[in-house]
């Protein structure tokens, strides 16, 4: 929940992802619960029936077809003419979506490290299956390794899509995506409607959308992930939150006592600025928590219905746990 | 309870408790803190904000803690205090009897053991002290004041230890500077110093045609209480005068039925035939309902001489009934004594003392240890020599012959203002003038040094204490001082004077008149600092003296008196405690000192008269005063300087009566001993309310920051 004092940001590939876990992220791969067509016969299965070595189905002959593709042992058979049908092998596209607002650059451990992380690791499974990897950031700061004094320099931090990079496909391009997701700064505000429909104006292609944000959006985020949806993705929202906005009470920044919040506050939303006068106490932090589980609540309930998966995750999580338990679980990787 | 300043609390109350309510929530410092998003925040805030209006009052401990300390602090500005003894008046007279019986030891020391009356007394005498209300914090003048008290300490004298102040640790030091003495008790100086504190009336002259008008200042408006500690042994309290006191409270000490056998009378006596044989007369006294068996031990210059076993009756107690006062003064105790005689021609230093039977100890169960011991000093036997200067009078020498006296010389006065020249006068212990006056060697009496009896001579100079004015002519006597030594058992009506001086006595003292006729005085004294003289106005042989008894009683009993010298024997070395040491010295004695019973010393000085005055006299025993001079006639000689010893007894049959009354009995009414306990007195509760407000402080820190690590 507080804004992090001073965060060390990762500068390359083994700040995101350390040597070990590559190891173990080696043998994943990304699966959905939809199979989409791609544009390049990828290592992925496709419910488009084409040509493959494997057979899928028979249809009667019709005068044009490949006779390649006859199947002679139903001839012998029936003295009919049947054509075999083979699975046509599909590349899947991922898309992750990384909320750089300001309120994603909190917390203890930092949600938006978390994010980067996640998001790197899940794009290196993919990379290294020959899939469409692509990425975009919502709000921060652009323009590469210095944006992080923007303000400084008179820029002003994208209220929608910040950066992106697309068609990234094989293992040297991985790279080039931790290099991209390095030079991800965080801050100002979010229009995550807009966001999401201009994410869903670009995008091209089908495949799997992975939203790593908290979704505290005073706006909501019904109409962003209505556009998300709708554009013919797989939506997968990791909803990423920070332990102190767990439990205000107990977390704190080292993790010590004292350190959380408590007593007579001003809160101020790092987007917006907007203040709030709080008196900490127990009911106040009962109805806190509350209201948070009802938030939570009411978003899973959104995404179910819409097909969209929720994944709700601390971000002191380990990236680890993330990808081989939590994500493999739900069917996002195998 | 009460309190002291309870508006100034209350203002402050109505001042300070809604000041904190309202700057509470007006003026509650936050600290800022950038969150991730106030969404959720405010959500909660409005939840809370739908209950009740003074939710936040109801459920803020903080504010609920900072009203209670805030209250606390309100309390103790209004200063209450707890007063465990009730006082009615705002100004006290704290009296303390310190008198010989108050040095009885018979209250409870809370040990097993016992003290005296006066330690009690003053404990308690404190407890009232740390009783009296204080004054405010906030007082002014006039206004805000608080208890005020005076310590006045008597036995037979009174004075005045702490005038009236509400300074309890100066009260506190008065009455523990009190201090027993063996004197007896009176208490009417005492009250004569409580009605000194009363109302006071100044009278005012207008002038010559106007009326004497007279103007009352109001002390305090009669708001003063009177607190009595004694065991009630007074002797003199009917003709004690009712103070200005609105109230008379008056707190026994010691018990009823304390025992004590004392040593209540001592004279010493030489035998008129065989002066080296001397009596001594010892009276005890017993005021328990038992006989007392005790030992009377006999000490000759500090060496034990006799010791006699001596039963004392027991006391008569009153018949059933009666109130106590009378009751306590009805017992009559018993009383007893002996008679040591000794063969002892010198001066000697006698105590007598009591003991246990066969032992050492001082008697069982008695209660005052100062009467079981008294002194005398005992001049030696002597018997005198007398010059008898005379032209012939055969009723002199008659007179002088039949006396035990050491020898007689007649002679001329030629012959005695030679030996006056060669300063032998005072060879002879008394000198008869028989119608003669020596003309050499006068001093401002009129007479040289020595003692005199001076028959039909007025001796007159310009300093002289008598003149005489011419012939009084015949008269008889019509009074004479029938206590005096000299007059004692004499009859001197049947006498008849032919004629006369007329004398008078010079305005300075040093005479007085011991038998008056019709015309004036016949007979007198003349005490000057070198010269002790009995002077007759007329001679006997001009009257029908020497024909009634009375001449001779007379006659002996002057030569007796004037021969003991001025210390006028054993009774003239004897003081009361209380009273005072009084004596003439040798003109020339310089450096004189007074050596105490305890081993102290004082300085004296003579004042121009010749006479040392040292008292009042506190302690019983033997006091000795030196100095560097000639000696008088009975004087002995110690380290090198003049010594005269005198003695202190108490040797007071109703101040040795031990038994506290319960009761005493005023001119105008009988009052009843008050029970009091000592305790803490009023007790300010403030410091405590203060401690308490303190201790919420740190509860409220404490819960404060337990509430910002919630």
């Amino acid at each position: 929940m507080l804004k992090s004092l001073s965060t060390k940001r990762p500068q390359s590939l083994e700040d995101l992802l350390p040597g070990e876990l590559i190891a173990r992220l080696d043998p994943l791969d990304l699966q959905s619960r939809k199979v989409f067509f791609g544009k390049l016969k990828g290592e992925r299965r496709s419910k488009k029936r084409g040509e493959s070595v494997e057979f899928a189905d028979h249809r009667p002959y019709v005068m044009g077809d490949d006779i390649r593709h006859i199947d002679w042992n139903i001839f012998g058979r029936l003295d009919k003419l049947f054509l075999k049908l083979f699975l046509e092998e599909e590349d899947l596209s991922l898309h992750l979506v990384i909320d750089a607002s300001a309120s994603s650059d909190c917390g203890e451990p930092n949600k938006f490290l978390f994010m980067q992380k996640a998001a790197m690791a899940l794009g290196y499974v993919g990379l290294v299956n020959l899939n469409r990897v692509g990425a975009t950031s919502m709000g921060g700061w652009t323009g590469g390794r210095e944006a992080s004094d923007g303000e400084e320099n008179g820029v002003q931090p994208s209220l929608a899509v910040g950066a992106t990079i697309r068609d990234l496909r094989g293992r040297r391009r991985v790279h080039d995506l931790s290099r991209w997701i390095c030079s991800l700064r965080p801050g100002g505000a979010l229009s995550f409607r807009a966001a999401a429909e201009r994410i869903a104006i670009t995008r091209r292609g089908k495949g799997i959308m992975l939203v790593f944000s908290d979704f505290f959006f005073k706006e909501g985020y019904e109409q962003g992930l209505r556009m998300l949806v709708g554009g013919g993705y797989d939506v997968f929202c990791v909803q990423v939150l920070s332990p102190q906005e767990v439990d205000p009470a107990g977390g704190g920044r080292g993790g010590t006592p004292g350190d959380g919040i408590a007593g007579d506050l001003r809160l101020k939303d790092v987007e917006d600025g907007d203040t709030a006068d709080v008196t900490i106490s127990a009911p106040l932090l009962k109805r806190y928590k509350s209201n948070l589980a009802a938030y939570c609540d009411q978003l899973r309930e959104f995404c179910l219905r819409r097909d969209m998966q929720l994944l709700t995750v601390r971000s002191d999580t380990p990236i680890e746990t993330l990808v081989l338990d939590y994500l493999r679980k739900r069917g996002i990787v195998r | 309870m009460t309190y002291l300043t309870p508006i100034l609390a209350g203002v402050a109350a109505a001042i300070a408790i809604p000041s904190l309510i309202i700057l509470y929530f007006l003026k509650l410092r936050r600290r800022n803190v950038e969150i991730s998003t106030t969404l959720l925040w405010k959500k909660a805030i409005q939840d809370l904000q739908a209950n009740a209006p003074f939710q936040r009052l109801r459920r803020n401990i903080l504010l609920l803690l900072q009203l209670l300390i805030l209250g606390g602090m309100l309390f103790a500005i209004a200063q209450p205090q707890i007063s465990r003894i009730a006082l009615d008046s705002q100004r006290h007279i704290i009296l303390i009897d310190r008198s010989a019986s108050m040095s009885s030891k018979d209250e409870p020391d809370g040990r097993g053991g016992f003290r005296s009356r006066l330690d009690a007394a003053k404990e308690q005498a404190l407890a009232l002290v740390a009783s009296l209300r204080e004054g405010s914090a906030f007082a002014t003048a006039g206004v805000g004041g608080g208890d005020e008290a005076m310590v006045i300490a008597f036995d037979a004298s009174a004075a005045i230890l702490q005038n009236f102040t509400s300074d309890k640790a100066r009260l506190s030091d008065a009455i523990r500077a009190i201090q027993p003495t063996d004197a007896r008790t009176s208490i009417e100086e005492a009250l004569r110093l409580v009605r000194a504190q009363g109302k006071q009336r100044v009278i005012t002259d207008t002038g010559s045609n106007s009326t004497i008008t007279s103007e009352e200042l109001f002390s305090d408006d009669n708001d003063l209480a009177l607190h009595l500690w004694s065991d009630g042994r007074i002797s003199d309290l009917s003709a004690a005068k009712p103070g200005p006191e609105r109230t008379f409270e008056y707190h026994q000490v010691g018990k009823a039925e304390s025992g004590n056998v004392a040593i209540t009378s001592m004279r010493a006596e030489r035998s008129f035939d065989d002066p080296k044989e001397l009596s001594i007369f010892v009276g005890l006294q017993n005021n328990e309902a038992l006989e007392r068996a005790v030992d009377v031990e006999l000490r000759v210059n500090d060496t034990t001489a006799q010791i006699r076993a001596v039963l004392v009756p027991k006391a008569t107690m009153p018949i059933q009934g009666g109130d106590a006062a009378s009751a306590a003064s009805a017992i009559t105790p018993g009383v007893g004594g002996t008679v040591f005689k000794l063969d002892r021609p010198e001066a000697a230093l006698i105590q007598v003392t009591l003991r246990q039977p066969s032992s050492p100890e001082s008697p069982a169960g008695d209660v005052l240890a100062t009467d079981n011991r008294a002194w005398l000093v005992v001049p030696p036997a002597k018997r005198m020599s007398v010059a008898l200067v005379s032209d012939g009078d055969l009723f002199l020498e008659s007179l002088l012959s039949v006396l035990r006296l050491s020898k007689v010389d007649t002679m001329t006065l030629a012959q005695f203002e030679k030996l006056v020249s060669q300063g032998k006068s005072t060879d002879y212990d008394v000198v008869v003038l028989d119608r003669v006056l020596p003309k050499v060697g006068l001093t401002p009496s009129g007479l040289p040094p020595g003692r005199y009896i001076v028959y039909g001579s007025i001796p007159t100079g310009s300093e002289a204490p008598l003149q005489t004015t011419g012939e009084a002519g015949p008269q008889g006597f019509l009074h004479w001082n029938r206590e005096h030594p000299v007059l004692d058992g004499a009859d001197l009506d049947p006498v008849t004077i032919a004629s006369s001086r007329q004398v008078s006595i010079a305005p300075g003292g040093g005479a007085v008149t011991l038998a008056t006729g019709d015309k004036g005085p016949l007979i007198l004294e003349v005490t000057t600092p070198d010269t002790h003289a009995i002077v007759t106005a007329f001679h006997p042989l001009d009257s029908t003296w020497p024909w009634n008894v009375s001449y001779v009683v007379v006659g002996a009993s002057m030569v007796s008196y004037m021969g003991e010298g001025f210390e006028q024997g054993v009774a003239a070395r004897m003081v009361s405690p209380g009273s005072v040491i009084s004596d003439r010295l040798p003109s020339d004695a310089k450096d004189i000192t007074i050596d105490l019973p305890g081993n102290e010393r004082e300085s004296l000085a003579l004042s121009p008269d010749a006479r040392v005055t040292f008292g009042p006299v506190g302690t019983a025993g033997v006091y000795r005063m030196t100095w560097d001079g000639s000696m008088g006639p009975s004087d002995i000689t110690v380290g090198g300087r003049a010594a005269r010893y005198f003695t202190a007894n108490l040797l007071d049959g109703a101040e040795s009566d031990t038994h506290a009354a319960s009761t005493i009995a005023l001119p105008n009414k009988n009052v009843e001993a008050v029970a009091r306990t000592s305790s803490d007195g009023n007790r300010p509760l403030w410091p405590w309310i203060l401690m308490g407000a303190l201790a919420i402080i740190m509860l409220e820190w404490f819960v404060y920051n337990r509430k910002v690590q919630v």
